[in-house]
């Protein structure tokens, strides 16, 4: 009967967390998601995925086992079917759950606590997105490492700690506080063992050095790091949503700030018990504090990306210290978890339910692209009717490349209905401009779908009968000048298209639309192999008739990118002719012709 | 622990037996209705389908010789059930066949009506029109055939049978 009663226990929390994220357990593929599944692409061979595991990217992170062998291993087997990665995901956060459980027992001897400390943290707002959207899952990986490495430190298994801790650093960042913790828990706990966690810091150190090495440092934007007084602001804006939940539910008509109030309330409470509890010899609550704090250190300088997310292993300490309360201060534990729980809880479903319909509507657009690309391939594929919402979840991180399709684009006149993010990208780069729309649609190698949110209609026709009179005979913005399509814009001087590019000889021509505003730039970006470029080559532009500039292209900059400045003069004209000029070209053994540099795009931006 | 890791592996090992073909979603999309248009230019490849005779190829991207009888279906235009349409052909007479063709006459006939003829008096690009009744425009389509009353018989320089080089044929709300 006792072990039934035990195993009940055990049991409880995981039911919790089925009913808690029964949604989010079941989102589709959004955001960064379809950036993650697309890494096996590039994969050919063995060092292929060596360096998709290991070289830092996005803002120079490395996380080869929650976000690079996740997602390429699970795309390898199970494509866009997002159950298997769920089920991955639940199966770490069980065990996440389980270890916690283990450790708050071995902490206060208390079945009640040990219950109570994985409940409390499933309430938690920090873990309603890692556990709804998969690109969060190293929150939940780190978590598995950090328990992991915290249990093994209580059993006194000194080694396997170690490769454990080690292991973390594959997940995320924030591993690199691992030695605090344990030399937190021993100076409150088991002060014999503190030398041992010392030793792990050098660890961390190395690791924080290769990582400040290769991460990126962005002097704005979200990701800018401010160190300085706001970090204590920061830390305090975590410590509230942590408490209050971050917002208000919608309908239960309080004020908008009133969950910060309820958060102070607590936040007193808390601090007032926990200086009891050390008066009284207790250490748990303030260990519950210090593992908050040392996991939330590494983002605080991240004064404009706080993220709910972030909080997801931070509130673990929490959950410790009320776990805790419960054994010692039953009334006062009580009503400070039902208080938390009433504004965190619906501010998690309310998270766990949004990323689940967000998933929703991509799956629908996504799925809706695979299939059109099938009932019409290698035509141009036009969107309609897709919002700042849908683009930036379900289009933006270009999902239809994974099954191959990569001429999917809005129609245009769609950018008005996209919020700009210019710290994510360039919402123009995803918007077909009307002359492209009409000549492909005249030549038949285009279709335009309206999305409604749940499916892709078929309006070619209609769309294609409201083109603006003339479309037909305006010059295109940007021409892709490797593209068939684009031939009819180019002038003399260029040579059959090459994979994406084409070659000019010692001169080429370009037709373009002429700026329609002052301050409107002219970008070219082209290439010339290293070889070549003993001496730099000089290109000369022009733009109706007016020297644009000129560029020396070197081996630095064989593959290279500029603007040019357009003088105020060539706004309005009925379209603006520019000529490339190099100053000298090559012309290798293997093939006859003049070759000056090759291009993939002109146009104005 | 022991027992964790036992499961993780099982886990891992069952997922690298799972590789699954993915099949599309054919619910994702609503394809286009065979919609109907009421205007059609003849060279766009999207209104082909409302061809149904008396056409020849595609000529310069812009327009096709047509045989002595041709035919096309339409869409009646808005409320043209209850005030009626006209019925725009657009088309040329080269200069070519103007020794044989010209004055010939077009006869239209909408839903197995005949309209009144139109003669071709004048070589170069040109359009014709007729009045249609609300009677003629009624369901989702109408049959609209022309008639000539001569073309070029086949081998006299060309082995189609030509009667007018037209671009466009519609209907236009009265």
């Amino acid at each position: 009967m006792k072990r039934l009663r035990d195993a009940a226990l055990w049991a409880v929390p995981l039911a919790f967390y089925v009913w808690m994220f029964w949604y989010g357990s079941r989102s589709w593929f959004h955001q960064d998601d379809f950036a993650w599944l697309g890494q096996g692409m590039h994969i050919a061979t063995w060092r292929d995925f060596m360096e998709a595991l290991f070289v830092p990217r996005a803002q120079g992170t490395i996380r080869p086992w929650s976000e690079r062998l996740f997602f390429i291993a699970f795309y390898e087997w199970f494509g866009l079917d997002h159950r298997p990665y769920h089920v991955w995901v639940a199966l770490t956060q069980v065990a996440n759950l389980i270890l916690l459980q283990s450790i708050m027992l071995r902490l206060t001897g208390s079945r009640l606590a040990a219950v109570a400390a994985p409940v409390i943290w499933l309430c938690n707002v920090g873990l309603a997105t890692p556990l709804s959207w998969l690109s969060a899952y190293n929150q939940v990986l780190c978590a598995f490492f950090l328990l992991c490495s915290f249990r093994l430190l209580l059993a006194e298994r000194w080694r396997w700690q170690w490769v454990v801790f080690l292991l973390g650093f594959g997940a995320l960042e924030i591993n690199v506080v691992y030695p605090a913790l344990a030399a937190g828990y021993c100076l409150l706990f088991a002060r014999q063992h503190l030398r041992r966690a010392l030793w792990m810091f050098p660890a961390s150190g190395v690791y924080t050095l290769i990582h400040f090495a290769v991460a990126a440092k962005p002097a704005e934007g979200p990701y800018a790091q401010h160190w300085g007084q706001s970090m204590v602001s920061t830390y305090l804006d975590y410590g509230a949503t942590m408490l209050g939940g971050g917002l208000v539910r919608p309908g239960w008509n309080l004020p908008q700030e009133s969950w910060r109030w309820v958060a102070a309330v607590l936040a007193a409470a808390l601090v007032y018990l926990a200086v009891m509890a050390w008066r009284q010899g207790e250490r748990l609550p303030a260990f519950g504090v210090l593992w908050f704090s040392a996991v939330i250190a590494p983002v605080l300088p991240l004064r404009d990306h706080i993220m709910d997310y972030y909080l997801a292993i931070p509130a673990i300490g929490l959950a410790m210290m009320l776990g805790w309360l419960l054994t010692r201060w039953r009334v006062a534990a009580l009503v400070v978890i039902g208080v938390h729980i009433l504004f965190s809880v619906p501010v998690s479903r309310m998270t766990t339910r949004w990323r689940f319909e967000r998933g929703y509507t991509a799956r629908a657009l996504v799925e809706g692209m695979e299939r059109a690309n099938e009932l019409h391939p290698g035509k141009l594929i036009l969107l309609t009717g897709v919002n700042s919402d849908v683009f930036w979840s379900g289009f933006f991180d270009r999902p239809a490349r994974l099954f191959g399709l990569t001429q999917v684009y809005l129609a245009p006149g769609s950018a008005e209905a996209i919020d700009r993010h210019e710290d994510l990208g360039d919402v123009s780069q995803y918007i077909c401009s009307t002359v492209t729309a009409a000549r492909a649609l005249s030549d038949g190698k285009a279709v335009v779908y309206r999305f409604d949110g749940a499916r892709l209609h078929n309006i070619t026709r209609s769309f294609y009968r409201n083109l603006p009179p003339g479309s037909l005979k305006m010059r295109p913005e940007m021409v892709e000048v490797g593209q068939e399509a684009f031939e009819r814009d180019l002038g003399e001087g260029w040579y059959a298209p090459d994979g994406g590019w084409r070659w000019m000889g010692k001169r080429a021509e370009v037709m373009l639309a002429a700026p329609s505003k002052a301050g409107q730039k002219l970008y070219v970006k082209g290439y010339c192999p290293e070889r070549w470029l003993d001496q730099p080559i000089e290109l000369t532009v022009w733009g109706a008739g007016w020297k644009l500039g000129s560029v020396s292209i070197t081996r630095a900059s064989a593959s290279f990118e500029y603007t040019f400045d357009l003088p105020p003069e060539l706004v309005g004209l009925p379209e603006m002719k520019v000529t490339l000029e190099v100053d000298r070209t090559n012309r290798p053994a293997e093939d006859p012709r003049e070759l000056g540099l090759t291009f993939g795009q002109l146009g104005l931006r | 622990m022991r027992g964790l890791a036992a499961l993780v592996l099982v886990a891992g090992l069952a997922g690298g037996g799972c590789k699954r073909a993915r099949h599309t979603n054919p619910g994702a999309t609503i394809e286009e209705q065979t919609e109907l248009a009421s205007a059609i230019s003849v060279a766009d490849r999207r209104d082909s389908s409302q061809l149904l005779s008396g056409f020849h190829e595609v000529e310069q991207g812009a327009w096709r010789w047509t045989m002595k009888e041709f035919a096309v279906s339409l869409a009646p235009p808005p409320e043209s059930a209850i005030k009626g349409a006209r019925l725009e052909l657009e088309f040329s007479l080269p200069q070519a066949v103007a020794g044989k063709l010209l004055g010939v006459s077009i006869t239209p006939s909408v839903s197995g009506v005949r309209l009144k003829p139109f003669k071709v008096e004048r070589v170069g690009d040109q359009k014709a029109s007729f009045d249609v009744s609300y009677e003629q425009l009624r369901g989702e389509a109408v049959i609209v055939q022309f008639f000539l009353d001569r073309a070029m018989a086949p081998g006299d320089g060309d082995s189609r049978e030509l009667g007018l080089v037209v671009s466009r044929i519609g209907f236009l709300p009265r």
